[in-house]
């Protein structure tokens, strides 16, 4: 009863420039996880490259993606996850303190909007500002990339569109590559770039000319 | 139906998908209930090998020694004994000679050879087929290297002085043609005998008809019907034993008489009276004669046995009951973790409409699946591999033969049961209250524990000086209450165990140095007879002045007597009648004890001051003192051999650790008993180079000496009876080790699972596998810090309690641990930790970063 081999992503070709507000998307099971997780430095890739900023990633050493993860990636979960027992301060300090150049942790949290809250608890805030706090925590790194997964899922309409607005300022005021994985096609307009993803495969990529502000779009 | 097997299917897959944690809950009630039970089992299965051992080689259920010697008549009318209704039949009996003799140094018992009692077990050679072959003991084998087919000289000097024939021997050279063990002889230690250096080495076993007496020492019963009973363990055997003695009685005088009027006619005719009566008959006229009708008990190797199998059985009792404990707490946070991890699944079955047994059912019997198999191997390997170590163990200080397993239907369903019973319970406990729950309640995500200020973040001068993941550290620890004390008490209760099984040989070993270095100072008591010549005394005294070698000498009265209060019994004691009391003084130091907290509270007052020797009290030893319930002042009953009764006031207690004494002015007992106490034992003192072997030599050659009883031996002999308690204490040491293991194995896995996401969390976030680790071996290590520190106390308590269980009724053991066993005990929980730390490194590692995208279940 051997396991059954089932290919995730496969002829899956795209390319980001940098300082981009990039948007995959796809419906549920298409690949964007596994994408993800490669960019990300979570999972290696059985063929294929990958390069970041001229550097391969593709094939390398445990540990040389771990230093990947921890010098060129910030990270934006679905359910924030940020540590439960620091506060949203030490949240975003602790992710600067094991970085080479990090940004101020007081400053982000000010540029997030959470300069009040700085002292409270995860589970004191509410989801919007919990996901602030995660995206605070993904810049103080100063990271290459900007990765968010679903980050609006657990928010409602209104949090989810002020977050979106968050990143794509980041994008715009700091020059930041942001990328945004979804299965929201309503998304979309507000990207530089869109890469479709079915089945494992690059559907399309569509560069948008002239990006929409999230506030100008609805969904 | 249906139904039911995919319940099934789904219970035996968790088991497969949780291996670490069903293998870990396995090896745990594996641990529990293979140390309860083993340790439980070891003391019968000791008793047991002997009693089979005995049945096989027929060791007599009576002797009968005569002062007058036995006849064959005397046998047949044993043998033919009718007995009585509730008696047991005697089945057989056997008469027997015996006497010491010397084998070149070594002073030997040599006894007639067996026929169908006490019959020898032969391990090399065969029984002699020749009067001039013998059997000599393994012992006397291996000392004198002796194999089989060498020949021996048998010296019966001595003995042939009280014989009328040439020798007490018709031959004195033989061919060793066996070499074995004796069911009478399991002890290697031995006798006193007024012959040689007064210590009996061995036996040798010879051809009766080489003994040239007519008559037998003494004559050996057996009966059959006892023989399905244990010896040991079964109180029928002593009291069937003890009501055929008592009926044996009359027979005992009708036969004396006999005896009596047989020996007088004897004498006449060959009127050689006087040379037959030195003969241990002693005076010109035919005295009386006398049976002595006695049971096994009164084999000196016997009870000895029986006594330290019981030291064992008491250490059995207690100790696997802690580790139970502490095995159950870990399984309870085992299986309660287990449950509220599948809180929504549980929710999901109750939604679909399963009922509660159907859902508990999974997680009751992934318990019970754990602990019946641990339990089961655990008590078939306990029960084999523990009594088998012990029992290897003491065979290096007895002759035994090879250990008979035993199966005991009530210690597997005790250990067994209550493993389950545990585990099973508590995972039943677990889904009650999970259960209860509404299912949609179930099936929401359970809110995460809210992080928490803590105290010491009011700290500033502290809190500041921490990183990030200090702090987490030190919020996580008070964050999770129940885990704090459940890690606190699991490795507590190890380090505890740990404390008390090293405290528990410090206590044994201590009294050793303190009995016989400190308070026992004379090296040898040297028995007279109280019919001693005057012109003999005065040679022996000047002996003594004489020899080089004899330091310091101090004649005294020692007798045996039986202690009694209302309170309690002690019997016996040696009591020493000195002319003063302070002539004791470099002898026997009479002190009051300093040494160990423990000293019980009533007579701490007393031991401030010093020893009262007013010459009109008894001083006591302190064990006896509790026993009885008594203080200074207090009046206490003495009964002596000969069932006469006095009454003495306590006038202090003495410091003492193994067996049981009384000292007194020899006026004091004069006042109580009447008339004065006899000079019948000198103590001796000798010098540091001494040959103690020589001494004994010429002194026990002079006359009126009776006995030579060196204090080294009783040291030896007391050192050999705890040493066996080692090999206990190491395999409680392992097996709290073990247990201390799988207690932080578990609890780190718990902490691991528990936070899973935080961790893979960390690590897309960039932390190094070792960062991520040392965020989970923090706590640990903290966790372990106060657990060790807790069960540093909770240790001194427990052995503090343990060793007044354990104690036998003549030992005192010492109160105290010694701070090395603290730093042992401590050093160990954290090497245990470490491991563990090793070990879990592999499983952080293993996190999958995939588990961080997945919603909060």
């Amino acid at each position: 009863m051997g396991e059954v081999e089932i290919k995730a992503v496969g002829g899956a070709n795209f390319s980001i420039d940098k300082g981009d507000f990039t948007v995959i998307v796809g419906p549920s099971g298409a690949g964007k996880t596994t994408i993800l997780n490669m960019l990300g430095g979570m999972d290696n890739c059985t063929s294929g490259r990958i390069f970041v900023d001229d550097r391969e990633v593709s094939g390398s050493s445990a540990r040389a993606l771990t230093q990947y993860r921890r010098y060129d990636i910030g990270f934006v979960f679905q359910f924030y996850n940020l540590v439960q027992n620091l506060t949203a301060l030490e949240n975003v300090e602790l992710a600067s303190q094991i970085c080479r150049d990090p940004l101020d942790a007081r400053t982000v949290m000010r540029e997030v909007g959470l300069e009040e809250r700085m002292n409270n608890f995860p589970s004191q805030l509410s989801g919007g500002e919990q996901q602030r706090v995660a995206i605070a925590r993904a810049l103080a790194k100063n990271p290459k990339l900007l990765l968010c997964d679903e980050p609006t899922g657990a928010l409602d309409y209104v949090t989810g569109k002020q977050i979106l607005a968050l990143l794509q300022k980041t994008c715009r005021d700091r020059g930041m590559t942001v990328i945004v994985i979804t299965h929201n096609l309503a998304l979309t307009p507000m990207a530089d770039k869109v890469i479709h993803i079915r089945n494992g495969k690059v559907e399309k990529t569509e560069i948008n000319d002239r990006p929409l502000p999230v506030e100008k779009i609805e969904w | 139906m249906g139904i039911h097997n995919h319940l099934l299917t789904d219970a035996v897959r968790e088991i497969l998908h949780t291996r670490k944690k069903f293998i870990s809950l396995l090896i745990m009630n594996f641990l529990a209930v293979g140390f309860l039970a083993g340790l439980r089992m070891t003391a019968p299965d000791m008793k047991h090998s002997l009693d089979v051992y005995y049945d096989e080689q027929n060791l007599m259920d009576v002797r009968i020694l005569s002062t007058l010697g036995m006849t064959q008549d005397d046998i047949d009318a044993l043998k033919d004994y009718a007995g009585g209704a509730g008696l047991p039949a005697i089945t057989d009996a056997e008469g027997s000679k015996y006497l010491d003799a010397l084998v070149g140094e070594d002073t030997v018992t040599v006894f007639s050879m067996p026929d169908r009692i006490n019959k020898l077990r032969i391990k090399q050679g065969r029984e002699p087929q020749s009067s001039s072959e013998c059997v000599v003991e393994q012992l006397l084998a291996d000392k004198l290297e002796i194999a089989v087919g060498d020949t021996i000289t048998i010296n019966t000097e001595d003995a042939d002085k009280l014989t009328t024939e040439a020798s007490a021997l018709s031959e004195h050279t033989f061919t060793v043609c066996g070499i074995g063990i004796s069911p009478m002889y399991i002890s290697k230690t031995r006798g006193n005998s007024s012959i040689g250096t007064g210590t009996v080495t061995a036996w040798v076993s010879l051809p009766e008809e080489v003994f040239t007496q007519d008559y037998y020492t003494a004559a050996y019963l057996t009966t059959d019907e006892l023989d399905a009973l244990e010896c040991y363990m079964d109180p029928a055997y002593r009291d069937k034993v003890d009501s055929l003695r008592e009926a044996l009685e009359p027979l005992g005088k009708e036969r004396s008489i006999l005896r009596r009027e047989q020996l007088i006619k004897e004498t006449t005719i060959t009127d050689m009276m006087a040379m037959i009566l030195s003969s241990g008959l002693e005076s010109v006229q035919v005295e009386n004669g006398k049976w002595y009708i006695l049971g096994r008990n009164t084999l000196e190797s016997y009870e000895e046995f029986s006594m330290d199998s019981d030291r064992m059985s008491s250490l059995a009792d207690v100790f696997p009951m802690i580790f139970f404990l502490v095995a159950a707490l870990s399984s309870l946070t085992t299986m309660t973790r287990m449950v509220e991890d599948h809180r929504t699944e549980i929710g999901c079955m109750k939604a679909m409409g399963f009922s509660a047994r159907d859902v508990s059912i999974k997680y009751i019997g992934y318990a019970a699946a754990s602990s019946l198999t641990g339990g089961l191997t655990g008590w078939a390997f306990g029960i084999l591999a523990i009594p088998g170590i012990i029992y290897y163990e003491w065979g290096l200080e007895y002759l035994l033969p090879p250990i008979k397993y035993m199966v005991s239907v009530p210690v597997l369903a005790y250990s067994v049961g209550l493993a389950v019973l545990a585990t099973a319970g508590s995972a039943a406990a677990a889904c009650i209250s999970t259960l209860t729950a509404l299912a949609a309640s179930l099936m929401r995500p359970r809110a995460p524990k809210p992080g928490k200020r803590v105290l010491l973040e009011r700290i500033p001068a502290i809190w500041s000086r921490l990183s990030f993941i200090q702090k987490v550290s030190v919020r996580n620890l008070f964050r999770y209450k129940r885990r704090f004390w459940m890690t606190v008490a699991g490795i507590g209760g190890c380090t505890a165990l740990v404390v008390t099984a090293l405290g528990l040989r410090d206590s044994i070993f201590d009294i050793l140095a303190w009995q016989f270095d400190e308070i026992t100072c004379y090296d040898a008591a040297l028995g007279i007879s109280e019919e001693i010549g005057a012109a003999d005394k005065t040679d022996l005294r000047e002996e003594l002045e004489n020899d080089p070698a004899i330091l310091a000498w101090q004649e005294c009265n020692e007798s045996w007597m039986e202690f009694e209060t209302e309170a309690g019994k002690v019997s016996n004691v040696t009591v020493i009648c000195a002319d003063d009391l302070h002539s004791l003084d470099g002898f026997i130091n009479l002190r009051h004890r300093e040494q160990g907290g423990g000293i019980s509270a009533k007579y701490r007052e007393l031991f401030a001051s010093p020893l009262n020797m007013e010459p009109d009290g008894i001083i006591i030893d302190e064990k006896m003192a509790e026993i009885l319930d008594v203080n200074v002042g207090s009046e206490v009953t003495l009964r002596n051999a000969d069932e006469e009764e006095f009454t003495g006031v306590v006038s202090d207690i003495t410091e003492n650790y193994v067996n049981h004494y009384a000292y007194m002015t020899r006026k004091c007992m004069k006042s109580m008993k009447g008339d004065w106490p006899l000079h019948n034992t000198i103590l001796l003192r000798l010098t540091d180079d001494a040959q103690e072997e020589e001494v004994a030599r010429k002194l026990i050659a002079m006359e009126g000496v009776v006995s030579y009883n060196r204090i080294d031996q009783m040291r030896t002999r007391f050192e050999n009876s705890i040493r066996s308690i080692n090999a206990i204490i190491v395999i409680i040491i392992a097996a709290a080790a073990l247990l201390a293991f799988l207690v932080l194995f578990n609890l780190t896995n718990i902490n691991v699972t528990e936070r899973i996401r935080e961790l893979a969390t960390l690590k897309v976030l960039g932390f190094y596998d070792g960062e991520t680790a040392s965020y989970v071996y923090r706590e640990n290590g903290f966790l372990t810090l106060i657990g060790a520190a807790a069960g540093l106390f909770m240790g001194k308590w427990l052995h503090s309690w343990l060793v007044r269980t354990i104690e036998v009724d003549y030992l005192m053991f010492g109160r105290s641990v010694h701070p090395r066993s603290f730093v042992i005990a401590a050093v160990l929980t954290f090497l245990f930790s470490l491991s563990v730390n090793f070990f879990s490194f592999f499983t952080i590692k293993e996190i999958n970063m995939i588990e961080s995208l997945k919603s909060v279940e």
